[in-house]
């Protein structure tokens, strides 16, 4: 198990007229290696839940594991520190957070603030960049003059320089054309079949039935669902009494089905959907 | 029919010699959805910042409702022109949701005892009524977007630009706006430009230009650009799903014709009596 | 940030809440003159008076005027401290080796303190019971009269106006870098002070980076939607001058006046 969330809450501003609780009584286990998928709607906790995995934001009760790491609410900043390294977290709009002069000093950023010599940082800012599918040649260019695609690539590599286990994205294709958010897609499933717990939080239902394995489903701060993507998609009904969006294909099946078609909903590719129609 | 857009042998260029804009002409005909189709960086949004003046062509005439723009009479383009941006928060410029479709209303010197009646019936239209006196912090992207379509309605446009306009959406949000712009376009015959690179909006639209390193590759119905595979694919585009379905059942001896919307689709499938 | 009263607007609903802006500023002004004159113990009693009046009209309770004095503590102790063995007028009232304090320097201690916390206190009055923008616009209206020697009265009020509607959105996007950086091992809070200043580096940059982005796309937005500075323009806030703002004022600058020429004779 790689990360396990038991009766996590959060409240922000607690004992303030402004007190607001994120996450109720959470237990949630995402497997080592696995391809998670986070959905629900915005202002359901996901970005709070996420934010837990790394420890920006401590739970008011409960406890969180990750590896061998304990995060509970007394945890002091300085011990979380390891944990920052082990499961890195990349924002949405991650090409917010450049400001070096050169694509390499923003790579080595990270590491040399957990304390790795600026030698071994370059090398391993190179692997990184290799990692996210950009040539040695960008090490020197202003991050600035970059495109915005570009810019993202080399703020998601200032993570995966750290080597984390664990890789935690909030919605990372946001703002990107289909073919960029395409490539950065298989730029995790190919961190992942790697071995790194990737979790997303993305509003794409296509992303999730096309790449994550796991899905965990979010309504006003509690877990309404887990299991495979299968099993989520399994039940098209359910999801739209949530008003949750079925990838493209999914709901495709369902309003055939709702036209008197048997076509087993969680079908994920083109093929399989052909001979399902056709049903020879 | 009238056109509301000319443009002529258009040419712009942010760095020297690199053309972003490189001699593009088309024209927009009064009352139509014209959806403007291109990946990031093909010069799609340097268009609609021509269009109305905010940013100045190296050559070439842009007519707008049959006024040519130029220094003089840009605030007249800009009168008969909408645009709703990419980022919803950094357009949204009043305080409240009621002081941000004002704002417009103030800048064209309607008089102040009409405005409340104004605000009230178009954020009745873009269903944002409980929400006059929101902060923008408050509201979700989908709600800021159509905040702006409202302050764009009150100043009663004959044209709407969408720059990207629905880009930083979740689907919701995305739906939303594109139905609402879509009602606009039926209801009010509102001429209606949306640079994008959404396909499913792209199917509902009238016509399709494509956009690639500034230049205008192809011009026309949705059925003739959509279905035309070697192109999308070389646009780094994808063909609507429907599409996709109908060709790959034609070549599994299910003849359903060429469908780029999933309602005609299953219609089609259901005459078929398939075993159910 | 979450603790801080000064400035902040409390929306109640209350006279003085519904008093007009224009009206509140000159009143405050006023009051403040009046505070600087030498006003004695019974004026500034008359005016502390005054102040309680107002609080308890707006609904605000005292304790939060109180809790805006707070981050003032340190300096009035400051002030108190020096002033008090500073000022050597009157008579010695207590003596340890060569500091001593005066009755002068008590009595005039006294003042500086009063007159601080007097200050802070109608300052936070105003604030609270009136939104942010609403000041702008009468600040807009009551320096509308020097836009005859070039004073560009609009353009500043648009320029606070803007900054107040962006100040939540850049708050939010502060938080937001910090736990980006954060994440990639920065220490905001420990650290030597090469680290820190590293640390702000890394936030400042971006923060900047993306303030003027959204600087550009704000222009944009007004310019397409018709701004233009040097254009006519109507308002849609106006501000409605009450017999109620009359009569207001009109105690508020007797009361002023009556304490001027008290503290002069």
């Amino acid at each position: 198990m790689s990360i396990k969330f038991e009766q996590v809450s959060h409240t922000y501003s607690k004992n303030t007229p402004f007190q607001y609780i994120a996450l109720k009584d959470v237990d949630l286990a995402i497997e080592k290696g696995s391809f998670t998928a986070i959905i629900g709607h915005t202002g359901s906790g996901k970005s709070t839940l996420i934010q837990h995995i790394n420890g920006l934001i401590l739970p008011t009760s409960g406890i969180v594991t990750v590896n061998d790491f304990v995060v509970d609410a007394n945890n002091l900043p300085k011990v979380l520190r390891p944990l920052r390294q082990m499961a890195g977290l990349v924002f949405q709009f991650p090409e917010y957070q450049l400001f070096e002069d050169s694509v390499e000093k923003d790579i080595i950023f990270g590491p040399k603030n957990f304390g790795v010599d600026e030698e071994t940082a370059k090398q391993k800012a190179k692997e990184a960049l290799a990692m996210v599918k950009m040539d040695e040649s960008y090490l020197e260019k202003s991050p600035f003059d970059l495109s915005g695609g570009q810019k993202r690539r080399i703020a998601i590599a200032g993570i995966l320089v750290m080597e984390p286990d664990i890789l935690v994205l909030d919605e990372p294709t946001a703002g990107l054309d289909p073919q960029g958010a395409k490539e950065m897609m298989e730029l995790f499933k190919a961190l992942n079949d790697q071995g790194k717990t990737v979790i997303i939080v993305t509003h794409d239902m296509n992303q999730v039935l096309n790449y994550c394995d796991h899905a965990v489903v979010m309504n006003k701060g509690e877990i309404i669902k887990t299991g495979t993507v299968e099993e989520i998609f399994k039940d098209p009904e359910y999801l739209e009494t949530l008003s949750i969006d079925l990838p493209i294909m999914t709901h495709f099946i369902h309003e055939l089905n709702k036209n008197g078609f048997h076509i087993d909903p969680s079908i994920k590719d083109l093929d399989t959907l052909i001979k399902a129609i056709g049903g020879k | 029919m009238t056109k509301s857009i000319e443009i002529k042998n258009l040419f712009f260029e942010y760095d020297e010699n690199l053309n972003t804009i490189d001699d593009v002409s088309f024209d927009v005909e009064n009352g139509s959805y014209t959806v403007i189709l291109g990946h990031n960086g093909s010069g799609k949004s340097t268009i609609a910042k021509l269009i109305i003046g905010l940013l100045e062509a190296k050559s070439g005439k842009i007519v707008v409702d049959g006024i040519e723009l130029n220094d003089e009479n840009v605030y007249k383009v800009r009168e008969r022109v909408g645009i709703v941006f990419q980022n919803p928060d950094n357009q949204f410029i009043g305080a409240t949701v009621r002081d941000d479709i004002a704002f417009g209303l103030e800048n064209r010197c309607v008089p102040q005892t009409e405005m409340d009646g104004i605000i009230n019936k178009y954020a009745k239209k873009v269903d944002m009524i409980d929400f006059l006196d929101h902060e923008p912090t408050k509201l979700s992207g989908g709600q800021k977007q159509r905040v702006a379509i409202a302050g764009i309605l009150a100043m009663s446009p004959d044209i709407i630009i969408l720059d990207e306009a629905t880009s930083m959406l979740d689907p919701k949000g995305r739906r939303e706006i594109n139905a609402l712009v879509k009602e606009l376009n039926e209801e009010t015959n509102m001429t209606v430009i949306s640079i994008s690179h959404d396909i499913e909006e792209a199917v509902n639209a009238d016509r399709v230009v494509v956009l690639n390193n500034g230049k205008v590759v192809k011009d026309g119905t949705p059925e003739d650009i959509l279905t035309d595979e070697a192109l999308m694919y070389s646009l780094e585009l994808d063909v609507p799903f429907a599409y996709k379905v109908s060709k790959k059942l034609a070549e599994n001896g299910i003849e359903v014709g060429k469908n780029l919307k999933e309602k005609e689709l299953i219609e089609k499938l259901c005459l078929l009596n398939l075993n159910k | 940030m979450g603790n801080m009263t000064l400035g902040k607007y409390l929306p109640f609903d209350s006279f003085i809440h519904r008093l007009d802006p224009r009206m509140k500023i000159v009143s405050l002004l006023f009051l403040l003159i009046s505070v600087f004159f030498d006003a004695g113990f019974i004026g500034y009693g008359i005016i502390g008076l005054f102040v309680c009046l107002v609080v308890v009209l707006s609904k605000i309770k005292i304790t939060y005027i109180l809790k805006s004095l707070k981050p003032m503590i340190f300096m009035m102790s400051f002030l108190m401290i020096l002033n008090v063995f500073m000022i050597q007028k009157g008579t010695v009232l207590f003596s340890i080796g060569p500091l001593a304090i005066y009755s002068g320097g008590l009595i005039q201690t006294a003042y500086i303190l009063i007159r601080l916390v007097l200050i802070v206190a109608l300052t936070t009055v105003l604030t609270a019971t009136t939104k942010p923008l609403d000041l702008t616009l009468g600040l807009e209206h009551l320096f509308n009269p020097l836009r005859k020697i070039g004073f560009p009265a609009h353009e500043v009020s648009m320029m606070i106006s803007i900054a107040l509607r962006f100040i939540p959105t850049l708050l939010e996007e502060t938080e937001r870098i910090m736990k980006a950086q954060a994440s990639r091992g920065v220490d905001f809070k420990e650290g030597s002070l090469k680290d820190k200043v590293k640390a702000i580096v890394s936030l400042i940059v971006p923060l900047f980076i993306s303030a003027f982005q959204r600087a550009e796309d704000l222009a944009n937005a007004m310019e397409s939607r018709g701004y233009n500075p040097d254009g006519k323009r109507t308002k849609y806030k106006v501000l409605k001058w009450r017999m109620s703002d009359t009569l207001s004022l009109l105690t508020t600058v007797v009361m002023c006046v009556g304490i001027i020429v008290m503290s002069v004779i």
